[in-house]
């Protein structure tokens, strides 16, 4: 998976993680897995945080 | 007839040490996951059957979880009649040599159209599917087979997809870059239209060993499921899509639909056989259309990653056993171990090899499959089932300089957290010893004094049951 892009749900606060993919197809929003809110990745409490790639 | 309940009815009767049921209550909240954990840490691997799950809202299920069914690499040995060592052998010459061709029969015999539910009737909540991991959002099937069927010739195709139950009669389906579903899927697409989809779950667990073959694209999964079982499947038309979807009549459930073409939703993270949670990607979208199934289903279920997984490597150890064995006839035996999630490490054992074997079996082993990483080859006196011996091979055989092949750049899985995007670093290393040359020997006891040898002449048996065991 090489780089993945932590984000914080604004709804809940909880952090998980998604792909390049998801990011890139702009009319995608992400779904917080905790509390289904559906919001755009830009929106994350803590902004898009990326990991190293491998 | 063979099907899951047959399979653990007869389990039951002829091993039943083998069979745990656990009527206590038990949340599919990552309960489940643990008491499968704490039991692989134990090394044991029973077929586990839970008949009263609560689901992550509380609420309890009517159907019992089956786990576990093809967690044991000794049990799937006694159901191909070979030993522990051979299996990716025996399956691969199985698969080759004999295919029994599936027959369709009448709805009205077909156990799985015991309940048929339409429309508002449709509630895939009612099922037992889990959420594995801490990370997952939601309950997920993880040990479905979904068949579509190529659009330009009419075969169908099977493999494991995840999906996410995201409404009662929705899925959203990860449907992987390589997978002949995938490329069936990019072929309705290209067309702008849907594809008819079909998860089945639940079944014995030889039609779960032959819909995980290794085929040619476009060629069915259900004549080597035939194959495996020595009888041919049961199919049954799909309640939406008639012969045009065949489904296995014997199977526990069976899900129905169309999957979207065009519009993606984000799907995951869901913890992957990577043994690392695989991130949120966009997928696409399951309508389902009708369910059917047996009166008292199995929901069957495959926790991702672990022993649980590890018959998914049996097909792989089957492909480079078939690639390997015509051109190092010194091979002897194939291995995918655990520790490298039964995917990315393969051990190889070779008889008496010639200079250059063990190079030539680690470059084609490499090209079987995208995901093998890294291969190792031995000796065989080296055990390669037991990782204690592979690795004192590794540490007494090899000279890093001469003995270690690198190949940068080469079709990688997208889930391995090491590699950046899908491109990999594959490698090899020989682990034998110089061909045809004189080399130390091993430390061992006089075969003399083995023949003699009862270590209960000296140390009784509740003596050594009592001494702790030591980490190694």
């Amino acid at each position: 998976m090489g780089q993945v892009f932590w984000l914080t749900c604004p709804a809940c606060g909880f952090r998980y993680y998604v792909g390049r993919e998801l990011l890139e197809a702009k009319t995608v929003p992400s779904v917080c897995p905790r509390c289904h809110h559906e919001y755009p990745p830009e929106h994350s409490a803590t902004g898009i945080e990326a990991t190293t790639s491998g | 007839m063979l099907d899951l309940h047959q399979y653990l009815e007869s389990l039951r009767r002829e091993s039943p040490q083998e069979v745990l049921t656990v009527a206590e209550p038990v949340s599919l909240n990552q309960e489940v996951t643990a008491i499968v954990k704490a039991l692989e840490a134990e090394r044991k691997l029973p077929v586990l059957v839970f008949t009263h799950p609560v689901a992550a809202d509380g609420r309890p299920l009517a159907y019992p979880l089956v786990m576990n069914l093809m967690a044991s690499r000794r049990r799937s040995a006694r159901l191909l009649d070979t030993d522990f060592s051979q299996v990716g052998q025996v399956y691969a010459r199985r698969i080759r040599e004999r295919r029994v061709e599936p027959i369709v029969i009448d709805r009205d015999a077909a156990p799985v159209k015991q309940v048929v539910k339409r429309g508002p009737d449709i509630d895939l909540f009612e099922f037992p599917a889990m959420v594995h991991f801490q990370m997952d959002p939601g309950p997920y099937i993880s040990g479905g087979f979904l068949t579509t069927v190529d659009p330009d010739t009419g075969i169908d195709n099977t493999s494991l997809q995840r999906g996410w139950i995201v409404r009662k009669d929705a899925i959203r389906c990860y449907l992987t870059t390589y997978s002949h579903n995938r490329w069936n899927f990019n072929k309705y697409e290209a067309k702008g239209e849907d594809m008819p989809v079909a998860y089945w779950i639940g079944h014995h667990p030889l039609a779960y060993l032959g819909g995980q073959a290794r085929l040619d694209y476009p060629e069915s999964h259900y004549a080597a499921m035939g194959g495996l079982m020595g009888e041919p499947l049961r199919l049954v038309p799909s309640e939406t899509f008639g012969r045009d979807l065949l489904v296995p009549a014997d199977a526990e459930v069976v899900i129905e639909g169309w999957l979207r073409h065009g519009r993606r939703y984000p799907e995951g993270p869901f913890g992957e056989y990577t043994g690392y949670t695989g991130p949120q990607i966009p997928n696409p979208e399951l309508e389902v259309t009708a369910v059917t199934h047996r009166r008292q289903p199995y929901w069957m279920n495959i926790l991702v990653g672990g022993a649980d997984n590890h018959w998914g490597s049996y097909a792989i150890e089957a492909v480079i056993y078939e690639a390997v064995k015509p051109r190092v006839p010194s091979l002897q035996a194939v291995y995918l171990p655990m520790s490298g999630q039964a995917r990315f490490h393969v051990y190889l054992q070779l008889h008496d090899p010639n200079p250059g074997d063990a190079r030539e079996a680690i470059m084609v082993t490499l090209t079987t499959d995208y995901r093998v990483k890294h291969v190792f080859v031995f000796d065989d006196d080296i055990d390669i089932f037991n990782e204690q011996e592979c690795l004192f091979a590794l540490a007494t055989r090899t000279q890093w300089d001469r003995d270690v092949m690198i190949f940068p750049n080469t079709r990688g899985s997208a889930l391995d957290p090491s590699v950046a995007g899908v491109l990999t670093t594959k490698g090899g290393i020989d682990c034998t010893k110089p061909p045809k040359t004189a080399w130390a020997e091993r430390n061992r006891v006089d075969p003399r004094v083995l023949e003699q040898f009862d270590l209960r002449r000296w140390v009784s048996a509740g003596q050594e049951a009592a001494i702790p065991l030591e980490r190694q």
